[in-house]
């Protein structure tokens, strides 16, 4: 494995959900990754989910291939659906940003740039 | 030269039929490699060897990637590493000039090695430190996902997280340049199940923590803040607030001991205690004096069969952590002077 340096937001529409944890699944991420709860006032129910993570470069390489509509063919060897790949990146908000320092404030940037925001937790700090 | 009497070892697992030695040990200590003479045989870095002592022992140490390690044993006196008293026994090698050096493993082991419950990991170390959840890929470098932390206390609380995008980042990016772990406050944490502090009413926390954010509540670590023996380190605790945060529960209460007056960027070694019975809920950070809450808990233990979470799950932290240990009992002022000096030295908080 290699360095993961790139910052990586990935938001999807909570009806796209449970065909982007089993993409992210079926690329070896495992299982849950889209778990940040997100809507447009920060009400439940979240509309979105997203994610932040470091990512390899090959990550990025992969994300601009399937941008031009390339599988990858990890994924055509395990099967995964290429009609879900397609409805999964149809549906995809992402940000890709090397050299971030930042990842809360990258992260926060992209869901307000989709009009969103965080739902916040109902555990409060006692 | 200094020679070192006292123990006598034996070769074991394999070793090469060598002659015994003699090395000294100081309460707390053990030895750093690099300090003796002759150097360590190339024999020992995959091998174990066995010190057996008249008073006790035998200890069983592994040589691994530059550090010695304690693999079983009992130590011959109460009070520490091992010490061992002149004339005990002969020797016929001698590690000379050999100078002594306590490691956050030496010092995890030791808060342990009486049974009592919790965790100590070291996200500093990566020969303890894996990429993925099953513990099968090393961490091998900085900038690479942590998915496993393995617990050094002996309990068998492995920290995981299964979700990539969940994964700290190991790092070389502390100011004083020291690995850590970093958590992007977005997703990332790691957890263990069924943390089992129940046999308990006390517990001690100790972590090397860089907050980077004051900005939303971060939870550092912790198995909530609901009732029912439930603790919770948060930096801050309030939004826009910088401060740190120890915080835990009896049956009827939930009492926080808070430190303010501490903005991020920050970096601190905390020392929470608890004591459910006496109701006595504290926090120290670096080397000011404690902050107490003395309501009342409602008593009785921690809980049992409880998720532990580093990172937490509702409120995620936004940082760097060094090490930590989750003791599940009372720590002793010498035990919290030498475990403080040591996180210390990983977060350079002082």
């Amino acid at each position: 494995m290699g360095e993961y340096t790139t910052s990586a937001v990935l938001i999807i529409p909570t009806a796209q959900r449970d065909a982007a944890n089993a993409l992210a699944e079926a690329m070896g991420w495992g299982a849950g990754c889209y778990s940040v709860p997100l809507s447009a006032t920060g009400a439940e129910p979240a509309t979105h989910y997203g994610l932040h993570s470091w990512v390899e470069q090959s990550f990025v390489e992969m994300l601009g291939a399937a941008g031009d509509g390339s599988m990858p063919p990890d994924l055509i060897a395990a099967g995964y659906p290429p009609e879900d790949f397609a409805a999964v990146l149809g549906s995809l908000g992402s940000s890709i940003r090397a050299g971030e320092t930042d990842p809360a404030g990258h992260f926060a940037e992209v869901y307000a740039a989709h009009g969103l925001a965080l739902v916040e937790g109902e555990e409060e700090p006692a | 030269m200094s020679i070192l009497p006292g123990v006598v070892a034996s070769m074991v697992e394999g070793a090469p039929p060598t002659p015994t030695f003699a090395i000294s040990l100081g309460t707390h200590n053990r030895i750093d490699p690099s300090s003796i003479s002759p150097s360590v045989p190339p024999w020992l870095t995959a091998s174990g060897f066995t010190i057996t002592t008249n008073a006790g022992g035998p200890v069983v140490y592994e040589y691994i990637s530059g550090a010695w390690h304690v693999v079983s044993g009992t130590f011959p006196d109460a009070s520490g590493f091992g010490t061992w008293t002149q004339g005990e026994n002969t020797a016929a090698i001698t590690y000379t000039n050999a100078k002594t050096e306590t490691t956050f493993q030496v010092a995890a082991n030791n808060l342990f090695r009486s049974g009592a419950p919790g965790g100590a990991w070291d996200f500093s170390d990566p020969t303890t430190l894996f990429q993925d959840a099953a513990g099968t890929v090393p961490v091998t470098g900085f900038n690479q996902p942590v998915g496993h932390v393995l617990d050094l206390s002996g309990n068998g609380y492995h920290l995981t997280q299964s979700a990539a995008a969940s994964r700290a980042l190991f790092t070389d990016t502390l100011p004083n340049g020291k690995p850590s772990i970093l958590f992007d406050g977005v997703d990332d944490l790691l957890s263990v199940a069924n943390f089992d502090l129940s046999s308990t009413d006390k517990v001690t926390v100790f972590a090397g923590v860089r907050k980077i954010s004051d900005a939303t509540i971060s939870g550092v670590l912790g198995t909530g803040v609901s009732l029912g023996g439930k603790f919770h380190l948060g930096a801050p605790r309030i939004a826009g607030v910088g401060n740190v945060n120890f915080g835990a529960s009896g049956l009827s209460t939930f009492r926080n001991a808070r430190f303010d007056g501490v903005p991020a960027p920050f970096s601190f070694v905390v020392v929470g205690g608890a004591n459910l019975l006496q109701s006595q809920v504290s926090i120290r950070v670096n080397q000011n004096a404690p902050i107490f809450s003395t309501g009342s808990t409602g008593g009785g233990t921690f809980a049992g069969s409880t998720t532990f979470t580093v990172g937490y799950s509702v409120w995620p932290f936004n940082g760097y952590l060094t090490s930590l240990v989750v003791l599940g009992r009372e720590a002793t002022s010498d035990e919290t002077a030498s475990m403080t000096a040591i996180i210390n030295q990983q977060i350079g908080a002082w």
